[in-house]
Order: C-alpha cells, then sequence, then structure tokens
C-alpha cells in the first residue's frame, strides 16, 4: 500500500509501532532517531503527549536513497496505547505497509499483550488490512526488568505463528535495530511482491538498510 | 460513504508548501520587506512556482522560478536577478526541500551583505518552524476529526443499538402483559375447574347416600312388584275361569232361588259397573310397566353408586381392542339400524385397568354417540398408543354439541335428552372412571357436524393407598 508520488519521485513506506500501553514504542523511536545516519532522519515529531503518554502519536521521518530516480522515504508512526484512544489507533494503523508489535516481557503484562494484539487484529480487519499477510515483527521489550518471561518461553508461544520474535532493552538501545532492520526486510519482501519495487524502481533491500550505519549496534550516544 | 474524504486525504500523506505554509504570512511579509531595506522577498515551491498568485515583484520572481526550475540548489545559493542579487535558501520539511525562500537585492548590487544573509537565515529557520507546526497540527486535527467522526459513528451505532433494545423491551413489556393475562385467565379456568370438581365431589357424596335409601325400599319394591305380577296372573286366570262358570251356569238355568239371584244379580252390577274385563286387561301392562320402572330406578340407582363409589373391581392387564369389541356388540341393537361402525384399530400393549369399569366407559360413549345420530350417520372407533398411553377415539357424524355446554357436559345431572329419558350421568360416569385410570378425556364437537371424544389412558401405573378401597 505503500505511497507512490510519480511527479515527485518519491515512494513512502508506513511502518507503525503498535502495543499496549507504556510497552516502549515512543522509545523505539527515539532511539531510531539517534541510531539513523545523519542526513537520512529527520525530527521526532511527537504530537499532543499527556505526560510521558501519547495521545495522538509519534512520527519519524526516514529517507533512503535509492539507485534510481525514486527516493524511498519511510515513516515510523507510533500508536496510542492506552486502551480510550481506539479510535486514533486505528487512524494511525491505517494504510500501514509494516507493523512492529511491541510486546512487554512483564510477566504481569501478557493479559495486556494479548488484547493489544487482539486490538490490532481488529483494527486491521476494520481498517481492510489483510491481516494475513501484513509484515509483522513481534518485539518483546525490556528485557532488563525483573519477572519478564523467558525467551523459551515466548519463543515457544509465538514460534507456531511463524511471525519474527526479536527481544529489546529499548531504553539503551539493544535490539531497537535488529527489530527495525527485521521489519524493514519484511516490508521490502511484501511490497516487492506487489509494486516490484526492484525491477520497476530499481529500489533494492539494501537502500532501505542504507539508512543505518553499517557497524552492528553501536549503543554509545 | 460517509468518511470517504478520508481515503482522499489521509492525515499521513505527505504535505506540500502550500498546505504548510499560510500565504497570508508571506503576503504581509512582503508589505513589511521595503520600508526594512529589503529589495525582495518571495517564497517559491521547490519547481519554481511562487507561493503567491500575484507578486508585486513579478519579473524577479519570475526568473528566480527559470532558475529554480532548471536547479534546485540542496543547500543555500545566490542567484542574480535583472534586478539584483537574490539568496536562494531551501525550506526544509521532513528531510525534504518543499521550496525556497528567496531574500535580495543589495543596493549596491553586490552580493548581498551580513545583515540581509542573517535575516534571511532567521526567517528561513521561522519558516522551517512554521513548517513543522502546521504540519503537526494538519495532522493533529485531522487524526482527531477521523477519531471523532469514528466515535460519533460508534455512538450513533450504539443509539441505534439502545433504540432497537427499548423497542424490544417494550414489546417485552406488551407482551408481558398478555402473558399475565393469559396466565391470570388460565389460573381461573384451574380454579373454576376445582370448583367444579369440589361440587361434584359433595353432590357425588349426596348420590351417594341418596342412591342408599333409595337401594332398600327398591328392594322389596322390586321383589313385591315381581311376586303381584306372578300373583295376578294367577288371579286373573282364576277370575276369568270363575266368570265363565257362572256364565255357563247361569245359561244352563242352575241358579234357582231368591238368593241365588240376588247374589248373581249384585256380582252382574259389580262387573259392569267396575268394568272387571278391563281391569283384568289392564293389570298385566300396569304391572309390567311398573316392573320396568323398578328397573330403570335400579339402573339410576347404580349409576349414582357407581358416580359415586366405583364398584369394587382389581386391576387386571386387558387388550383394550377386544373389550371394545365386546362393548360394541352390547350396544348392537341400537347401533345396527342407523349407525355404520367403522374400527380402526392399532395392536396395542396390555393396559392395566378396571376392565369392567372401561367396558362401561365404552359403552356409555357408544351410546350417547348413537343417540348424538338422528337419522343415519358414522361411529369411528380408533385405538392408537404411545410409550406410554393407549389412545381410544370415538368420533360421531351426530349433531355435534354447542360451544356452549361443551363445558358441562361431564357434570352430574347434566343431559339434553327428554325428562326420563337420561340421568345425566353417563358421562360423569366416564369421567369418574377415566380419572380413577389416571387417565384424559378430551372431546371435540362441531355442531352439526359431530364429536369426538378421546381417552388417554396409561399402559402402567402404580395404584395409590387410597384407591385400594373403592
Amino acid at each position: 500500500m505503500a505511497e507512490i508520488l510519480d511527479e515527485e519521485k518519491k515512494i513512502v513506506i508506513k511502518i507503525v509501532y503498535y502495543g499496549p500501553a507504556l510497552s516502549g514504542k515512543t522509545t523505539n523511536l527515539m532511539q531510531l532517531h539517534d541510531l539513523i545516519r545523519p542526513g537520512r532522519c529527520g525530527d521526532l515529531m511527537s504530537l499532543e503527549t499527556r505526560g510521558d503518554r501519547t495521545l495522538f502519536f509519534d512520527l519519524l521521518p526516514i529517507l533512503a536513497s535509492t539507485d534510481g530516480e525514486y527516493r524511498v522515504k519511510i515513516k515510523l508512526f507510533t500508536v496510542p496505547g492506552q486502551v480510550a484512544h481506539d479510535a486514533t489507533r486505528k487512524a494511525v494503523l491505517s494504510r500501514a505497509d509494516g507493523v512492529v508489535f511491541v510486546a512487554d516481557s512483564q510477566a504481569a503484562q501478557a493479559l495486556n499483550n494479548f488484547q493489544s494484539f487482539e486490538n490490532l487484529e481488529k483494527n486491521a480487519g476494520r481498517i481492510g488490512l489483510d491481516f494475513e499477510h501484513l509484515p509483522l515483527v513481534i518485539q518483546f521489550n525490556k528485557r532488563d526488568l525483573p519477572d519478564i518471561l523467558t525467551t523459551e518461553e515466548i519463543r515457544s508461544r509465538w514460534e507456531p505463528s511463524g511471525l519474527p520474535v526479536t527481544f529489546a532493552t529499548a531504553l539503551t538501545g539493544q535490539g531497537v535495530r535488529t527489530t527495525f532492520e527485521t521489519i524493514l526486510s519484511a516490508t521490502y519482501r511484501s511490497l516487492d511482491a506487489s509494486h516490484d519495487l526492484g525491477g520497476s524502481y530499481r529500489i533494492m533491500e539494501e537502500n532501505l538498510h542504507s539508512v543505518l550505519p553499517s557497524h552492528a549496534d553501536p549503543v554509545s550516544h | 460513504m460517509e468518511r470517504s474524504h478520508e481515503t482522499i486525504t489521509p492525515f499521513d500523506r505527505e504535505y506540500s508548501l502550500r498546505d504548510l505554509l499560510p500565504s497570508e504570512v508571506v503576503l504581509t511579509w512582503a508589505r513589511a520587506a521595503p520600508p526594512l531595506g529589503l529589495g525582495h522577498l518571495s517564497v517559491l515551491m521547490a519547481d519554481g512556482t511562487p507561493l503567491l498568485p500575484e507578486d508585486s515583484c513579478g519579473e524577479v520572481t519570475r526568473a528566480i522560478g527559470e532558475r529554480l526550475a532548471e536547479t534546485r540548489p540542496g543547500t543555500r545559493a545566490l542567484t542574480e536577478t535583472p534586478k539584483g542579487w537574490v539568496i536562494l535558501t531551501p525550506l526544509v520539511h521532513e528531510l525534504d526541500i518543499l521550496g525556497y525562500l528567496a531574500l535580495g537585492f543589495n543596493p549596491d548590487g553586490n552580493v548581498p551583505t551580513d545583515e540581509l544573509a542573517a535575516a534571511e537565515a532567521i526567517l528561513a529557520t521561522a519558516i522551517t518552524q512554521i513548517m513543522k507546526s502546521g504540519c503537526g497540527l494538519a495532522m493533529a486535527s485531522r487524526v482527531h476529526g477521523e477519531v471523532v467522526e469514528d466515535t460519533f459513528a460508534d455512538l450513533k451505532e450504539k443509539a441505534a443499538q439502545l433504540a432497537k433494545s427499548e423497542k424490544k423491551y417494550r414489546l417485552l413489556a406488551a407482551s408481558l402483559d398478555k402473558e399475565v393475562k393469559r396466565k391470570t385467565e388460565e389460573i381461573r379456568q384451574a380454579q373454576e375447574h376445582l370448583m367444579q370438581q369440589e361440587k361434584m365431589a359433595s353432590i357425588g357424596q349426596l348420590a351417594a347416600g341418596v342412591a342408599h335409601e333409595i337401594n332398600n325400599p327398591m328392594g322389596f319394591i322390586t321383589s313385591n312388584i315381581n311376586s303381584l305380577d306372578e300373583y295376578a296372573g294367577e288371579l286373573i286366570r282364576f277370575v276369568t275361569l270363575q266368570r265363565d262358570l257362572i256364565d255357563e251356569a247361569d245359561r244352563a238355568g242352575l241358579f234357582t232361588g231368591e238368593k241365588t239371584d240376588r247374589l248373581l244379580s249384585e256380582l252382574r252390577h259389580i262387573d259392569e259397573g267396575a268394568d272387571i274385563d278391563f281391569i283384568l286387561k289392564d293389570i298385566p301392562p300396569l304391572l309390567s310397566e311398573s316392573i320396568d320402572g323398578a328397573e330403570r330406578i335400579r339402573k339410576i340407582v347404580q349409576d349414582l353408586k357407581d358416580f359415586a363409589h366405583p364398584g369394587e373391581e382389581t386391576l387386571s392387564l386387558a387388550d383394550l381392542n377386544t373389550n371394545l369389541d365386546k362393548s360394541i356388540n352390547i350396544v348392537g341393537s341400537e347401533l345396527k339400524y342407523k349407525v355404520t361402525l367403522e374400527k380402526d384399530y392399532q395392536p396395542l400393549p396390555p393396559v392395566q385397568c378396571y376392565a369392567r369399569q372401561l367396558d362401561q366407559v365404552f359403552i356409555n360413549l357408544l351410546v350417547n354417540a348413537a343417540q348424538a345420530i338422528t337419522d343415519k350417520g358414522t361411529i369411528t372407533v380408533t385405538t392408537r398408543h404411545d410409550n406410554t398411553h393407549a389412545v381410544v377415539a370415538i368420533a360421531d357424524t351426530g349433531t355435534g354439541i354447542p360451544k356452549g355446554k361443551l363445558k358441562k357436559i361431564f357434570d352430574p345431572f347434566y343431559t339434553t335428552k327428554p325428562v326420563g329419558k337420561g340421568t345425566g350421568l353417563g358421562l360423569n360416569v366416564v369421567y369418574n372412571i377415566v380419572k380413577r385410570h389416571r387417565g384424559s378425556i378430551s372431546v371435540k364437537s362441531e355442531e352439526s357436524k359431530g364429536t369426538t371424544f378421546t381417552l388417554r389412558l396409561p399402559l402402567h401405573r402404580a395404584l395409590p393407598a387410597e384407591e385400594k378401597e373403592p
């Protein structure tokens, strides 16, 4: 569903960070803002926050150059996690090309994760996203906290779904890059299949990955 | 569709300079520029189109536009116009150059002064900030609009649902009212039925007492009349012979003497006066009518006794089809001239019952059916059974029972027959016997079409203790 602007020679890809309240969606974007190569990343726009809570959404624009004449603009959005903002969540999710589901690893949050995931599926259906084929990555965040589900528990629970699962501590940036790379790849594959990015636009998967610095996981800011 | 514009201008679309920078702001600046010593101030789109449609410095702006159409500088650049040098600053939003700020000229015609460059930098930063907040505002208000519309749609749907359920409850309340009325009527009928039963029970006791009182004198009256009938026969034969003898002797002149004459004339006088001929002829019918009457009284008393206390009998297993045939044979004489009898039997399992009482039931129903048929008609006897009950239906094509009278037909002493023709106990006896069998009897009738009595008798039953003593 990528937006292709032929006049501006630009393709806009939308990736939405979804998940329960306080699971660290905005923190992921803040870390990416610091992580993306300078000049490739715009300002992080946080719209209407109350305290630390997102009321509308956050937006991080990223620009990727390609071998062809089309540029790729990757727009990262977060949704408000609080249950009450469902209509906003639905509006932000619309037209998403890929979704990162940021789950809270704490054992006590399992139910919230579950309800939020169910909500994602429901909203995807309401706005006409094909949930079965939507590029989707599950990130289990907050690995630094005590009383979290073990990676084995999480893997055994999620593996049957076939969805890629990553682990992160967004507060320190750990795993944020891996998650982003995973969703970039999944989204590229999906869009390449539907829009022939490589053939028609000479946009390659590595063009998208080029927004990240080449050395792996630099966590020093 | 109500929210179709959502797909036309989604909140997350790419915004142009025109979307983010109000042209009035630029117009104000352009007007304020000359007094500040600025020769030119304009804002252009990335492709060179001026943001303001009417421009005071048309010539200069056009020249800048032409330059931009050729090359789009990625950074701050100088360009020469017919009136002097102009600084071009890209206006960047979300990493994209959406347009340019053009500021000029230098009064001396040379490259811009530092002051001009500083003003340019400040203004460009201001514009970038305006674009950023404009973008935030545009997106937020659009999302907000979508959310409001969505919420409104949800609310409308909920309101519709509420209205629907309210309607449902109203309907429910109305039908509840109806249901209450129906139940009340049901209870009223049950109560009436109960009162009826109580009435019948007391009538039953009364009838039993009367029957018992009548039974004793009726016993010797019947016996005496029978003896009298016998005696009367003898006497009539005797008296007839005597009269014949006297006549014969008189004709032969055997009676002589004054005293004999006197006796003879007195005898003749009485004979004629009392009409002995008639008396002799009338005595036998009188007696036989009395015997008939006594028999009828005996039957009525017997019915009354059945009505109050069923006759003693033990439960046995019976094939109701056989019993029906037997009953049909008994009433055969009543049926044979005007009734076609049709049997529709199904083999029945043996029914635990008081067989003789059931015979009485069948006979009563068959007689009633026959009497309901005035000219010619059909009586259909049907037997069926399910897992628990045997079902016997006796249907006639007779006159039928008026609706208003259906309720009363099982009442004791209720009869439609002329006085002396029926006791009004037949169906009551039926009712009581069926009840004794823990069965049920129902009647369907249509005037001038016929009547159907349907009996349902349980195949097995445990006999309650009270029933063991009739």
